[in-house]
């Protein structure tokens, strides 16, 4: 894990785990977000949702040596903890970001087909 | 409590993984005694428990309806948490937080992603913290409730002064510097005031009456002050550090003279008590370049330093630097 012993890396293997055994209903939460998002009924509410869940990925991706997914959860914050103008204009700024995100986080998840 | 490892640690934090890396990290490095909290109002019910005491508090900022900020403020309102090490869990996104958890009475601060290096490094200082507040917090129940003369205390201690509104302690002043770094610390100026024959004082009366003196001079600079941000601490050796706004500066002369006035109704008491009146010296205000290698908190320092100088200069012995 980043900047860990390696002690501490084995014994935060487990949390890794759980972590991304938990990304599923993750990435499930951040579509349904999207769709509030872009569905327009109440953007400003569910902007601010995501951003609060960005922010708590943020703090503990790194933490399990997932810095790029830690950089992108960062990301994604920061654009919608300052979100501005109108929906259209705020998803062309921050929907790719958003969408890499999603992205990284399919990519880390084991392929639990194989087990 | 003779180690770090032994003490008792609530988190507070609505992530349940991050609980899961923070217990791990606390196994692996001995320490046992540490409890989780997922909510601010769960925080506040553990802490009210008659039959619980922590001795350190991690706070996550950001949390669902009360933040770590107000607990923070709720914290240090409970006399039994009121000098508590408070380490606030930050990411960089809320570095403009960290001021505002200060001034709440946050000790210190810890940045995500954590880092058991780190978290060790801090849990250190707030253990070391622990045992000088409950020294000083002794020597202040004594001072309070006993006639004994000194009763252990000396000139050099920075006493708590509990009666005294919106003070900090002078080491979580020194953390909040730090925490701003060179950059945002600059916008900060720090001003030192000297009791002028503070140590004489000391000397002369029973700790009790230096108590009240010192508590009427921080509350005479605060009612100074009141037109400005700031921070104040008192640093031990009868001077105090304020930290102010920059876009409010000072005048340090005109504050001085001020000072005068709002100490004019505690002269009685204080020629009663020591046979002298109380006068103040305020130094210079001193701040980092923004290009300085310097540590940021070079400008407390130097504050006392300049104090000290304009004390000798105005005829006055310069008070010594030991108990």
């Amino acid at each position: 894990m980043t900047g860990q012993s390696d002690t501490m890396s084995k014994a935060l293997q487990a949390v890794r785990d759980r972590f991304l055994f938990d990304l599923d209903q993750r990435i499930c939460e951040f579509e349904d977000l999207k769709a509030q998002i872009l569905a327009g009924s109440d953007p400003a509410t569910a902007i601010r949702a995501a951003a609060m869940s960005a922010h708590k990925i943020r703090g503990v991706a790194a933490t399990l040596g997932l810095s790029q997914l830690g950089n992108l959860a960062g990301a994604v914050e920061d654009q919608f903890a300052t979100a501005t103008g109108t929906v259209t204009e705020f998803w062309q700024r921050a929907g790719p970001t958003y969408e890499r995100f999603l992205d990284e986080m399919e990519r880390v998840q084991p392929d639990y087909s194989t087990f | 409590m003779e180690n770090q490892r032994d003490m008792r640690i609530l988190s507070v934090d609505d992530e349940a993984i991050f609980h899961d890396i923070l217990d791990t990290i606390f196994t692996v490095q001995g320490y046992r005694r540490n409890l989780r909290a997922r909510s601010g109002a769960e925080a506040l019910t553990l802490l009210r428990d008659p039959d619980r005491q922590f001795d350190c508090i991690l706070l996550d900022i950001q949390m669902p309806g009360m933040d770590g900020i107000e607990l923070c403020g709720h914290i240090r309102a409970m006399p039994k948490y009121a000098t508590t090490p408070i380490l606030m869990l930050t990411s960089m996104s809320e570095q403009g937080y960290i001021d505002q958890a200060f001034a709440a009475g946050a000790s210190d601060y810890l940045t995500k992603p954590i880092n058991e290096v780190e978290l060790n490094a801090r849990l250190r200082a707030a253990f070391h913290s622990i045992n000088e507040n409950q020294r000083i917090e002794a020597l202040t129940w004594q001072v309070e409730t006993t006639s004994v003369d000194k009763v252990g205390m000396r000139f050099a201690d920075p006493i708590n002064l509990p009666e005294v509104k919106d003070m900090m302690a002078y080491l979580a002043m020194q953390n909040f510097l730090l925490t701003l770094g060179n950059l945002r610390a600059h916008s900060w100026s720090a001003i030192g005031f000297q009791i002028v024959g503070g140590a004489q004082f000391f000397a002369a009366t029973q700790p009790r009456d230096f108590l009240e003196m010192l508590q009427d001079v921080a509350i005479s600079i605060r009612d100074g002050l009141k037109t400005h941000s700031y921070r104040l601490a008192y640093a031990g050796n009868g001077e105090f550090v304020a930290l102010i706004d920059k876009s409010t500066p000072v005048d340090p002369d005109e504050l001085q003279d001020r000072l005068m006035d709002l100490l004019e109704p505690f002269e009685e008491f204080h020629l009663a008590a020591s046979g002298q009146t109380v006068q103040i010296c305020v130094g210079e205000p001193c701040s980092n370049s923004l290009l300085t290698l310097a540590a940021a908190t070079a400008p407390l320092d130097r504050a006392l330093q300049s104090v000290r100088q304009k004390a000798a200069l105005a005829g006055s012995a310069p008070i010594a630097a030991t108990g």
